[in-house]
């Protein structure tokens, strides 16, 4: 087999577990500052998850609710009205979030962007966690969830023609390529960490063949995936935004841009999402020497660019339809720029035009820079990218082709709650694998100290 | 120390699949019991018939069935609209019924066919009184397309055409995830968001029975259409103003309608090819 | 009215895509070592345990459920 005779200069670091003693093997006062949401819980996790798991609680009942009673429990109606509703703008949501982990952690081992090792991992879970979310609210939105198994067993002689089992296979090859990157990389801190902290049993149990040494062969493994993943990630946003985009039926829906505009949508929103973690979890940790200003100026860079194109990207719908579009897709727009829904389409580009100058003022005015500044722009973008997928799904639905009666869509107790749920819930898991898992890319940084040192 | 952990491992995980069958099972099924003594996760799947369209009859792949419906004739009295919903078990909470009909202007399609503007100014669904002057009918339901959206987007194939040229469904298959309802130009499928109930001395033996969570719609009658009857709508109707036949056959009634009038479909551009046509051969304003 | 219908493989192409994709990153792993080194094992194991646990999730789920819906 495989003789290990490389000397890394991780293998300095690195005890072979099966030598590994049970008791105090120190940790060294760096390993103390990363893993400090494992050694110590701080006032705040003692009330937040509490907080969390009554409203999981909550979302439990509403669920059963809606199981026992069926979809009658919320406002999702047919003809008049809307059959798609909040649980699918959730789904297109979580998946958009899911470019996360993807564009950093990639771009990071691709590009060796030294900058942003400490955002990996928390990108990763982005993705990971908005993953499983999406799946649960698809599970959520349809009418027999007891039937989800006709799904698998349909799949091949489905495959060529329908847009819904290309998004099941795509959630399922995503986050599975997802899980498995995480834990080839998480691979080294576990193993590092195996006597030194309360939960090394459980690193010790995930760790099926390690060997010292595997490091060098992982992160090659690592690089290749990382280019893998981008062409992966390009597939899974645009099979749903062809969900939308190949249906001819729905006036607003079928577009050629349907496919860039999902993926734009996706990387933007993803980016944000990173960009609001990573200042929570530096301020959370005081880990403001790992996760420096640098960082939040490059996305707010990248963010600013991002932002511009996706306001082209509605413009360039709006003149579409608005100058000589065909009376189906004007009824959906006039809706959207004057009707019903015009609160909140003009609540949606003014956030994102506000979340566009916030950056640009950010990039561009070296002295202005405010990490908070990128912080709320980003959030902004996260509120009005929610807005914008409801108002794709929902304004086609209320316009049909056909002179039914102008129905309109109002969402009960329920889906407020399963929403509120899956985010909570996503919250919850966050906050579950801080606590047990090294959130720090622990090996990666130490190695990046080491190379800064005797550069 | 390898061979020892894979061994753990695999016994470990072997022991967990077989647990999980051979005792979760038998458990999972003893607790989860239903008020008659019996277990819903075995009985669902030993004692139900098998709920889709066209149980029972066979489908003739020289039949390519269409229905015609001269709007001019058409009173808008929707004696079609409640025969089908009581020869087909639907309930109330599926409203409306498959078959919808709607009212508009005589100024809008003077030459046939109702442009999506003049569907969209004036046409309505709620008139309580018909026929009235200056009015016409158009009765709407599911299309039978050539090319039917539907039947792409469906996940599990629940939805499909058959070889006789009609779309059915397969109750068993759908999950309820409404792509179909979504992806139909013409608003046609319903999807059963209540618990439908039927009183039994209502329900027609013929016709499957539907569950909460699936998706529904006109079938042509196929259990009469395939037993060599027309559809009740046709039937129901007191002005005989709907056609229904074969296609294929240039004997048929209604392959002779369309041949000697001009008709119309609708939204025929989306390239859908539906087998619904509307025949203006008795328009009332063209004397 | 002409059969229209898209043709079939277009439907494929999403999938060639993202199943190709996941095979290549297999197949460099391999590259990188042999395919008997261990840790192409563990990392082609890992994406074959997981896909058939989300599988096997999909039908537990699906069975779960049967026990709280109605019908």
């Amino acid at each position: 087999m495989d003789q290990i005779t490389i000397k890394s200069r991780e293998e300095r670091f690195l005890q072979p577990i099966h030598k590994q003693p049970k008791s105090e093997s120190k940790l060294s006062p760096r390993e103390v500052q990363f893993l400090r949401p494992i050694l110590r819980t701080g006032k705040a996790f003692y009330v937040v998850i509490p907080a969390l798991i009554v409203l999981v609680l909550w979302v439990l009942y509403a669920w059963y609710t809606q199981l026992t009673q069926g979809l009658s429990v919320t406002g999702l109606r047919t003809p008049v009205g809307a059959i798609w509703g909040l649980y699918i703008t959730n789904f297109v949501f979580f998946v958009a979030i899911s470019a996360a982990g993807i564009a950093i952690a990639s771009g990071i081992r691709l590009f060796k962007l030294k900058d942003y090792i400490a955002l990996a991992r928390m990108a990763e879970l982005a993705t990971i966690f908005s993953l499983m979310m999406a799946g649960m609210s698809i599970v959520m939105s349809i009418g027999r969830p007891d039937r989800l198994f006709n799904l698998i067993l349909n799949f091949p002689a489905r495959l060529p023609s329908s847009p819904l089992i290309w998004d099941v296979m795509a959630v399922f090859v995503y986050l599975v390529f997802a899980i498995t990157y995480l834990y080839i990389e998480m691979r080294e801190d576990m193993a590092r960490l195996v006597g030194k902290v309360k939960w090394g049993w459980l690193y010790k149990l995930l760790l099926p063949g390690y060997r010292i040494g595997e490091r060098h062969r992982i992160e090659k493994i690592v690089f290749w995936a990382s280019i893998f993943n981008f062409p992966i990630m390009f597939m899974m946003h645009t099979t749903v935004g062809w969900i939308f985009g190949l249906q001819v039926g729905r006036p607003g829906w079928y577009s050629t841009i349907f496919g860039p505009y999902f993926v734009l949508g996706a990387i933007l929103t993803g980016m944000s999402v990173v960009v609001i973690l990573a200042a929570i979890y530096r301020k959370a940790f005081q880990w403001e020497e790992f996760i420096r200003p640098v960082v939040f100026k490059g996305l707010s860079k990248f963010l600013m660019w991002m932002s511009i194109l996706y306001l082209y990207f509605i413009l360039s719908e709006f003149m579409t339809v608005t100058f000589a579009g065909p009376s189906g897709e004007q009824a959906v727009w006039e809706s959207l720029t004057g009707g019903e829904f015009a609160p909140l389409f003009w609540l949606q580009n003014g956030a994102l035009v506000i979340a566009f100058l916030l950056f640009f003022v950010n990039t561009v005015f070296k002295k202005a820079f405010r990490i908070g500044t990128t912080v709320i722009a980003s959030c902004l973008v996260v509120f009005a990218l929610w807005i914008v997928r409801f108002l794709i799904v929902v304004p086609s639905l209320l316009r049909p082709f056909l002179p039914f009666p102008t129905g309109s869509y109002n969402p009960s107790w329920v889906e407020w709650s399963l929403v509120g749920g899956v985010f909570a819930i996503e919250i919850l898991l966050f906050m579950v694998f801080t606590k047990v898992f090294p959130i720090m890319p622990v090996t990666e940084l130490m190695a990046e100290e080491e190379e800064g040192n005797h550069a | 120390m390898k061979r020892r952990e894979f061994i753990k491992y695999s016994a470990g995980s072997i022991a967990l699949a077989l647990l999980g069958k051979y005792v979760g099972g038998p458990v999972l099924g003893k607790i989860a019991v239903d008020e008659t003594g019996k277990s819903p996760v075995k009985s669902k799947t030993k004692e139900k018939a098998r709920a889709i369209d066209g149980l029972g009859t066979v489908a003739d792949p020289s039949n390519r069935f269409g229905l015609a419906i001269d709007v001019g004739a058409c009173i808008g009295c929707r004696r079609c609209q409640w025969a089908c919903k009581e020869s087909n078990n639907i309930p109330d909470t599926i409203s409306p019924p498959w078959i919808e009909v709607f009212q508009l202007e005589v100024g809008q399609g003077v030459t046939g066919e109702p442009s999506l503007e003049d569907l969209r100014d004036g046409a309505t669904t709620s008139y309580t009184k018909s026929p009235l002057a200056g009015k016409w009918y158009m009765p709407v339901a599911c299309n039978h397309c050539d090319n039917p959206p539907c039947v792409k987007v469906c996940p599990t194939g629940a939805t499909f055409k058959d070889k006789d040229g009609i779309v059915l469904i397969d109750y068993d298959k759908c999950i309820g995830c409404k792509f179909c309802v979504v992806s139909c130009p013409y608003t046609a499928r319903r999807f059963n968001a209540f618990i439908p109930e039927i009183p039994p001395e209502k329900v027609n033996p013929m016709v499957p029975l539907r569950v909460e969570g699936v998706v529904e719609k006109c079938t042509f009658c196929v259990q009469r259409t395939r037993r060599g009857t027309l559809p009740m709508c046709v039937e129901a109707c007191p002005v005989g103003a709907r056609h229904f036949g074969n296609l294929n056959d240039p004997d048929s009634e209604i392959s002779s309608l369309l041949n000697s009038n001009p008709y119309f479909q609708l939204l025929g551009e989306l390239n859908t090819g539906p087998n619904m046509r509307y025949v203006t051969r008795g328009k009332k304003w063209i004397k | 009215m002409h059969e229209a219908a898209s043709p079939m493989w277009v439907g494929y192409i999403p999938f060639t895509i993202l199943v190709g994709s996941l095979c290549l990153a297999i197949l460099a792993s391999i590259l990188v070592k042999p395919f008997f080194a261990r840790t192409t094992f563990v990392f082609v194991g890992t994406i074959f345990f997981l896909l058939s646990a989300l599988i096997a999730g999909t039908w537990a789920g699906g069975m779960f459920f049967s026990l709280i819906i109605p019908g």
